[in-house]
């Protein structure tokens, strides 16, 4: 983690740090800040050491090296980050998937980005299943092949986390956001206005723009996580099914929920066309090529 | 038992208490619980009445989704 900055913003401090590859923007009111900022760049630091699968000696790979029928206790943290994205992986039936590190590297994406080309490799895609069981006591226990790979998801759960802490210790209002997924929340005093990024151009005006109180939105997006590996066109949005990229039309997905992890899995699932299991209050605001988007909405009455 | 006992009894007491207060805060200052709380699950509740696509509205957002 490097480069904090702090800048004040009306009757809000900011807060900007790198965690996880990513910017991550804070804002909080002036006195909430001054408590947690400390807190916050902790825990941020924390997770990007230990939960990168690009590192090779962290928490994630010791766990990802176990041999089958080991069991290894873990942190309490991160026990409740995989199991929470087990939850997810069981009720998705694995269309979203936290055990997809060889796929992606089998794709190519094996180095942090940016990177354009990938080396072709001979290894052929393995079949995905259930690598580990959890037990009591935070303990894991390897009874299968297959690694983790967190992605955004780890980003999604320690955001959500730290709201919701900030929310229980008093924090009235505020934003984090980890590279666009964002999670605002309000006592009433305060409405967020957040912006949908066009897709191809950061640069260029927003696709539209929502208001809310309470809430997350995340976006996932087939361009710019991409690269070439020989002369295939690849990105990294696989299917946790078969560990194949995903095929689709849609170009950006971008979902408003209650939770920033149900956000972060439902963009996936958008991609992959199947229906979103464990909310009934989701919007949905999808780009195809060539194609005027349209916000969706589901349990809600506007 | 003698009143500078008693005192140090009670400082020491006091001590513990002041000692396990602290490391608790610093335990509260890591969100590790995994389950979900009555309030946690209130909080999480999205008040969809203020849920607003905005149209032809001149202000900026405050924030942009990105291409993650």
């Amino acid at each position: 983690m490097k480069n904090q900055q702090n800048a004040r913003h009306d009757a809000h401090d900011t807060l900007m740090c790198y965690s996880m590859h990513t910017l991550f923007f804070i804002q909080l009111p002036l006195h909430a800040m001054k408590q947690y900022k400390d807190m916050l760049l902790q825990q941020l630091q924390f997770v990007d050491q230990e939960w990168s699968r690009f590192h090779e000696s962290n928490e994630l790979a010791c766990i990802n090296q176990q041999m089958i029928g080991q069991t290894r206790t873990i942190s309490p943290l991160l026990y409740a980050c995989l199991q929470q994205a087990h939850t997810y992986y069981v009720q998705t039936a694995g269309a979203f998937s936290p055990y997809l590190k060889q796929a992606m590297c089998t794709h190519g994406y094996n180095q942090t980005f940016p990177f354009t080309k990938a080396t072709v490799t001979q290894q052929t895609l393995p079949i995905q299943q259930t690598p580990f069981i959890f037990l009591p006591s935070y303990r894991l226990q390897r009874v299968g092949i297959g690694e983790i790979d967190l992605g955004g998801f780890a980003k999604g759960f320690i955001i959500e986390r730290l709201a919701m802490y900030l929310q229980q210790n008093g924090v009235t209002e505020g934003m984090i956001d980890g590279g666009g997924d964002i999670r605002v929340w309000s006592s009433g005093q305060k409405t967020w206005k957040l912006a949908v990024a066009n897709p191809y151009d950061q640069h260029k005006p927003p696709l539209t723009t929502i208001t809310l109180q309470n809430g997350a939105v995340a976006t996932s997006n087939r361009i710019y996580r991409s690269w070439h590996q020989g002369d295939v066109v690849k990105h990294h949005l696989l299917d946790g099914r078969t560990g194949e990229v995903c095929q689709s039309d849609i170009i950006q997905a971008t979902v408003v929920t209650a939770r920033l992890t149900d956000a972060e899995v439902a963009t996936k699932l958008c991609f992959l066309q199947q229906p979103l299991p464990f909310t009934t209050k989701v919007a949905t605001y999808i780009v195809k090529a060539k194609q005027q988007a349209q916000w969706q909405l589901k349990g809600a009455q506007l | 038992m003698k009143l500078s006992k008693k005192i140090k009894w009670g400082t020491g007491l006091t001590g513990v208490a002041l000692s396990a207060l602290m490391i608790n805060e610093i335990q509260d200052a890591t969100p590790i619980d995994a389950t979900l709380s009555e309030r946690e699950q209130e909080i999480l509740q999205l008040d969809w009445t203020n849920f607003e696509v905005t149209i032809d509205d001149e202000k900026p957002a405050e924030r942009q989704t990105r291409r993650t």
